[in-house]
């Protein structure tokens, strides 16, 4: 019997996961895609979505006391670099409507990587130019100790 | 009670990290000084693929804090800081006052710089909690154990804006709300591709 697997709509596609989405070009786009679609199609047949040797490739982790609902853990998927699926996950002790769901709570993309590298770059660059002076003396605007 | 007083007992490069937060920030109250050097070694971990700072992170009540800015802040000695002292604990303000002992490299201002700009303007209460969601690991009754937090790629991974929104809204949902569900997905590919593409 395969394992349901079924999205959250509150935080799916959410503003984050679109934003992130408008950054990438069309490959990008498709190859995520891929790599999310083989993770749900492991889901859908493992026979626990945390403990399965099949997801080791994801390296899940259950973050227990996070979700306050009977049966459910949050579970973290992995993906090279910074991509993360996140789901809830409802095991044998749920409600019996919910045994065994996943249900997927958001997609992480790119988390601004790119950006961050950019402005750290960019703010590296920035001092420097602002003078060695300063890598060298410290700020003139920090008074000297009595 | 109010005293002003001159201190070290930081390492010298989370003193260096303290003070590059003091030039950017004017000052910084107390939760700012004992949290952000955390999220300053996160982000340096990733980019730089080593911490900057010395410090040791503890699992607190109240968030991940640097035990030596703490006891740096609330003990100080001479130094390069200038600690004022109110009564009550979040009035306490940090301020520069010297040169710290070594300097940081421009890389390494660029990304003290960064955790600055970013979340130099967070209430404490929101930086206690930006750091409690960087290591959902960490159990809410471990919180106050002094359990050593992450600083590793999925505590970088977790600072997106994706996993925030989900960690802020989580405590309000109610993931048993089935009309909230979508159908089960059949064809994942079909379904992803989909989703890529929206």
């Amino acid at each position: 019997m395969p394992r349901l697997v079924r999205v959250f709509e509150p935080t799916w596609q959410d503003r984050s996961f679109r934003k992130a989405l408008e950054k990438l070009n069309p490959r990008e786009r498709e190859e995520r895609a891929s790599q999310v679609a083989a993770l749900v199609k492991v889901l859908q047949v493992c026979s626990h979505p945390v403990t399965d040797p099949r997801l080791q490739p994801w390296r899940p982790s259950s973050y227990r006391g996070v979700i306050q609902v009977k049966g459910g853990s949050l579970v973290e998927y992995r993906f090279p670099g910074v991509m993360r699926v996140i789901a809830c996950c409802f095991d044998g002790s749920a409600e019996a409507l919910y045994q065994g769901l996943v249900l997927l709570l958001t997609i992480t993309l790119d988390h601004d990587h790119e950006r961050m590298k950019k402005l750290i770059r960019q703010s590296s660059a920035d001092i420097v130019s602002k003078g060695q002076a300063f890598l060298e003396e410290g700020s003139d605007e920090v008074p000297e100790p009595p | 009670m109010k005293a002003t007083v001159r201190q070290p007992g930081f390492g010298p490069k989370l003193e260096a990290v303290l003070a590059r937060l003091c030039e950017k920030l004017g000052s910084l109250y107390k939760t700012q000084a004992v949290k952000l050097p955390y999220l300053v070694d996160v982000v340096a971990a990733r980019q730089l693929g080593r911490r900057i700072t010395d410090a040791t992170f503890e699992a607190w009540k109240q968030g991940v804090v640097a035990r030596e800015a703490w006891v740096g802040v609330t003990y100080p000695r001479e130094g390069c800081f200038k600690i004022e002292q109110p009564e009550y604990d979040e009035g306490w303000t940090v301020r520069l006052a010297g040169k710290p002992a070594v300097r940081l490299t421009s890389e390494e201002l660029a990304i003290v710089d960064f955790v600055a700009d970013q979340y130099g303007a967070m209430t404490a209460q929101d930086l206690g909690s930006l750091t409690k969601s960087l290591n959902p690991d960490i159990p809410r009754e471990k919180w106050g154990s002094n359990t050593q937090p992450s600083i590793d790629e999925d505590a970088y991974a977790r600072l997106s804006e994706g996993w925030q929104d989900l960690w802020r809204e989580l405590p309000f949902l109610d993931l048993t709300d089935q009309s909230q569900w979508s159908d089960p997905i059949e064809d994942p590919d079909e379904y992803f591709r989909a989703a890529f593409r929206a």
